[in-house]
């Protein structure tokens, strides 16, 4: 009796370890199976990605009839330019790495790498306010469009905000008001059409629009895949839309109100350092440290010039247009200007002048000068 | 774990996807078209930029007078 014992208990170990066993091969299969399906699945987006890719790719290539500089062959070309630096602004202790104008075209805010943001009369280039930052390199600066507050920010990985006071002895730092958050530095910032909203830019790969009253986020625009450098908003009279371009050699355009990215150009070889609107709306232009400026228009979705010489090799780190869109002015990091004729994609002008990389750019509200901040410390207003 | 990874990479393909869906519907004009709007708005403006066509000295407040006077 207990032998049988024994030996159907022995037996029933034996069947029951054969069943677990059974049961765990079961379950490795049922895994690898939905693995094999989520591969699948996978490979089949990342096929139906380039087909799509290529498809795009085919459907700009149809529209590409002509060449802008050949509609612009009729036009007359431009003559001799005589640019000279009219003023220098002096004062700043260190590179000079963003600038804006005022829209009463004369101010200009500027700010620099040992942390100092100064407020200029460009007219006769007086300081009029000056604030130091806690944090080194402040590599954005903005002039609110009611021209009482400046916007700034850098390494801080933060957007502040000072209203301007007329009281030349008030500490403007005490009034300070931080504005946006982001998780690496703050690469560019731009008021929206009014003082109450801010667009800004990061090196954690987004862009976000901010409330400056609670320094609430409104909305946040991702799909760069690296930091963004840039940002440039279209023309009020075209709409919610704006441009950034960044370390992924891409310039991206993007809807503001629903933070969806409605067109994407990859044609850069390398980060893309500024982008500007041209004038109209319906174009934007690009400067890349792969030492080309490009020329995109919005609506035939596609780049339609570039900008550049075999002579020239260094990058260019800002760019403009003047009043008409007619003239491109690029700062490069080989301490010169270049000035593009847009239409015909040849350069009218080079100057001379900073005796550092030229690092911002930006042409008066009025179109009478433009402004250019370097890294020799300086600010020189061209007329 | 691995089966983590794999969603993950799902979710970005299949968000790439739907982005690239998009940009391959926007409708698009021909550069000719695209090309002479950019030419007729910069000789419709090109009187106005004062950069482009020179301001008079007296005008400039960049530019300093020729002459000074003296009151």
């Amino acid at each position: 009796m207990s032998e049988w014992c024994i030996c159907s208990v022995f037996a029933l170990q034996k069947v029951s370890i054969i069943i677990v066993i059974f049961a765990c091969v079961v379950c490795k299969y049922i895994i690898y199976l939905s693995e094999v399906q989520l591969n699948e699945t996978l490979a089949h987006l990342k096929t139906e990605s380039e087909t799509l890719k290529s498809k795009l790719e085919e459907e700009r290539a149809k529209l590409h009839d002509v060449e802008l500089h050949q509609v612009a062959e009729k036009v007359e070309g431009l003559g001799q330019f005589v640019m000279k630096t009219r003023r220098t602004l002096k004062g700043h202790g260190n590179k000079v790495l963003c600038m804006d104008w005022c829209k009463d075209k004369r101010r200009i805010v500027s700010s620099s790498q040992d942390g100092k943001v100064i407020v200029w009369d460009a007219f006769t280039t007086n300081k009029e306010h000056a604030v130091t930052m806690p944090c080194t390199w402040v590599m954005a600066c903005a002039y609110a469009p009611s021209g009482c507050a400046v916007a700034c920010g850098g390494l801080d990985n933060k957007c502040s905000v000072y209203p301007l006071s007329l009281d030349k002895n008030e500490n403007l730092a005490a009034k300070k008001k931080s504005v946006a958050m982001h998780t690496n530095y703050l690469s560019a910032c731009s008021f929206t059409n009014s003082d109450m909203q801010i667009l800004t830019s990061s090196g954690d790969g987004t862009c976000a629009l901010w409330d400056v009253e609670s320094g609430q986020l409104l909305q946040s625009f991702h799909g760069h895949a690296a930091d963004v450098l840039c940002l440039d908003l279209a023309p009020s009279e075209t709409g919610n839309t704006f441009v950034s371009g960044g370390c992924d050699k891409k310039a991206n355009v993007w809807d503001m109100r629903s933070g969806q990215c409605i067109q994407s150009f990859e044609t850069h070889e390398s980060d893309i350092n500024s982008v500007r609107y041209y004038p109209s709306g319906d174009a934007f232009a690009s400067g890349s440290d792969d030492a080309t400026c490009r020329l995109y228009d919005l609506r035939a979705d596609r780049e339609v010039a570039i900008y550049s010489k075999e002579s020239i090799i260094f990058g260019v780190s800002s760019v403009d247009f003047s009043l008409s869109g007619r003239l491109l002015f690029g700062g490069y990091n080989d301490y010169t200007i270049n000035v593009w004729d847009v239409l015909k994609g040849t350069r009218v002008s080079i100057l001379f002048g900073h005796e550092n990389r030229v690092s911002t750019l930006r042409v008066s509200p009025d179109g009478t000068a433009f402004c250019t901040g370097s890294w020799d410390h300086t600010l020189r207003i061209w007329a | 774990m691995s089966n983590n990874n794999a969603s993950n990479n799902l979710i970005i393909a299949q968000r790439a996807v739907k982005q690239l869906r998009l940009e391959a519907s926007i409708r698009r004009i021909k550069v000719s078209q695209a090309a002479a709007d950019l030419r007729n708005f910069c000789m419709q403006n090109a009187s106005k930029d004062p950069l482009l066509m020179g301001v008079p000295s007296s005008d400039n407040p960049f530019r300093p007078p020729k002459s000074c006077s003296l009151f």
